[in-house]
């Protein structure tokens, strides 16, 4: 694969290690919520779910290690040249021509793949959509536009502003996606594939956090406090 | 009708009368008791307006709230004073099409801003509302409850402090214990604050809590890094509200509620700055205010993805 950017400077990537080890501990926090304590789930109307800050205190560590370092305004990067952390590719699986290795070897034909990535089911798009309407079937480690260019995966946002335009020029702007870090520094990007999976981009739904006291509870607290 | 005489028939007197011996007791007996009470809990009875204190006074009352609070929670507490930034006007803006309503952002600055767990406060309240109604208040509900958010017809309108620039809360301070900071972010000296609750009447967004009993933050959860007009830890009795996490804010970094927001419907910048982020947000996005009609002129602004 080649790098088709600038190595960005060692300060910036370490940044972006913890940036993004913050946002895959709090992105997994829902799963962990659920896993952990069904109990907040199948909380009745009746009695208010249990109020515990177990799983926010991960979240709040996380939040509090970030030290802001002040970044000149004229540092801002040139529009083609974002500096963003690595993809998040699933364990082993990169580079793709470990296994792809032969360029001309590839099945045109839209299947159910039944040997290997098995675990990918493709709920995006439009149903004719499958494996090479992004990935480029004759070199395995780039991707492939509608045009027929290719474009490394430190780029993929080129392709999926095929299709989402707005968001791509919001995401450019800086006023689309998680922000963490400082308001005055460096507008920082992630790709978006660090919050969307690409084969599978809706958001699941998530339990709430407790609901505030409704003033009758409270009442009822207070009542309660008097007479021990 | 009987006259009253034009100068009164006993000469005044000159020397002693009763008044005045009960003036000087009084008097005395001030005296008495503050020499014999030491000076530290002299300068605290005497502490001035935040805004009047000499730099010299505010270091000590900084040392001293850090003394009180390693008593209270057994904790090593930073108090900064850090003013305004020069140039900077902090605003927010909240995209309603992302918001789930899953309240990270409410318990994060529950941790964050250090915020009584019992009596509970919350700065945020997010309300629950009917797509089919729109922005709506009689057809919201802040005490929702769901296994999964968001909930099929509904989106969610999370409300705290406005900012207002036209602040009611501030009009009706009667003692001056609430401002708007240089970089637009109204505050609370609550040391100053006499409980008297008119700015939580006269708040149209319900953003301003009173604590009725001596705030409960649990021992290991109290957040060190505090603002002495931010989220320093409350005495009881005094009112409080969401201040743009000063502590944070003022150092360069993001509110603790945008920074959980799951699916980053959240924005905050320096509304000065033709390039940050709220500013984009604002010239590429159709924004709105809540309740414009009063002319608070909120530096908190709504808006829908399009």
């Amino acid at each position: 694969m080649t790098r088709e950017q600038p190595r960005p400077a060692p300060r910036f990537t370490a940044r972006h290690v913890a940036m993004v080890a913050g946002i895959l501990i709090v992105a997994s926090l829902p799963f962990l919520v659920l896993g952990a304590n069904p109990a907040s789930r199948a909380a009745g109307t009746a009695t208010p779910p249990p109020r515990g800050t177990d799983t926010g205190d991960v979240e709040l560590v996380e939040l509090l290690e970030f030290e802001c370092l002040p970044v000149a305004k004229d540092e801002t990067v040139g529009e083609e040249q974002y500096a963003v952390p690595l993809p998040p590719f699933s364990k082993d699986v990169f580079p793709c021509t470990r296994c792809h290795d032969k360029p001309d070897d590839f099945n045109p034909t839209p299947r159910n793949l039944t040997l290997d990535h098995l675990g990918i089911k493709l709920v995006h798009g439009p149903r004719e959509q499958w494996c090479y309407g992004c990935h480029n079937p004759t070199d395995r480690d780039t991707l492939r536009l509608a045009g027929g260019r290719t474009v490394s995966f430190t780029k993929s946002y080129e392709l999926c502003g095929q299709c989402h335009g707005p968001k791509l020029r919001d995401w450019r702007l800086g006023i689309h996606g998680r922000r963490t870090g400082c308001w005055n520094g460096k507008h920082e990007y992630l790709l978006c594939v660090h919050c969307h999976d690409p084969h599978a981009p809706e958001f699941p739904a998530v339990a709430p956090m407790p609901r505030p006291k409704t003033p009758a509870e409270i009442r009822l607290d207070h009542n309660a406090e008097n007479e021990q | 009708m009987k006259k009253l005489p034009l100068y009164p028939s006993e000469p005044v007197q000159t020397g002693e009368s009763r008044r005045g011996f009960l003036k000087m007791m009084a008097q005395a007996a001030g005296i008495t008791l503050l020499a014999s009470c030491d000076a530290e809990t002299r300068e605290r009875f005497f502490q001035q307006n935040f805004r009047e204190l000499s730099p010299a006074q505010l270091r000590r009352a900084i040392a001293r709230m850090e003394r009180d609070y390693k008593d209270q929670y057994g904790a090593d507490v930073r108090v900064g004073a850090e003013p305004a930034i020069d140039g900077v006007i902090f605003a927010y803006a909240l995209d309603l099409s992302r918001c789930i309503g899953c309240r990270r952002c409410v318990h994060a600055c529950v941790w964050e801003n250090n915020l009584s767990r019992d009596p509970e406060i919350h700065y945020i309240t997010v309300l629950e509302m009917e797509k089919r109604h729109g922005v709506d208040l009689h057809h919201a509900d802040a005490y929702y409850e769901a296994d999964q958010v968001p909930r099929e017809g509904h989106f969610y309108f999370p409300v705290a402090c406005q900012q207002c620039d036209h602040s009611p809360c501030e009009k009706v301070c009667p003692v001056g214990a609430t401002w708007k900071e240089p970089d637009g972010v109204v505050v609370i000296d609550y040391d100053w604050c006499i409980g008297c609750r008119y700015c939580m009447a006269a708040c149209p967004y319900g953003a301003r809590h009173f604590n009725w009993a001596t705030p409960t933050i649990p021992k290991g959860e109290l957040n060190p890094d505090t603002h002495i007009l931010g989220n320093r830890p409350r005495p009881k009795g005094v009112v409080e509200k969401c201040h743009f996490c000063l502590q944070r804010t003022r150092n360069g970094r993001y509110p603790a509620c945008l920074e959980v927001c799951p699916v980053g419907a959240r924005k905050f910048g320096n509304l000065l700055d033709p390039d940050s982020e709220i500013r984009q947000v604002i010239d590429t996005k159709r924004i709105f205010v809540f309740k414009e009609e009063l002319d608070t002129q909120p530096k908190f602004f709504y808006f829908y993805e399009a």
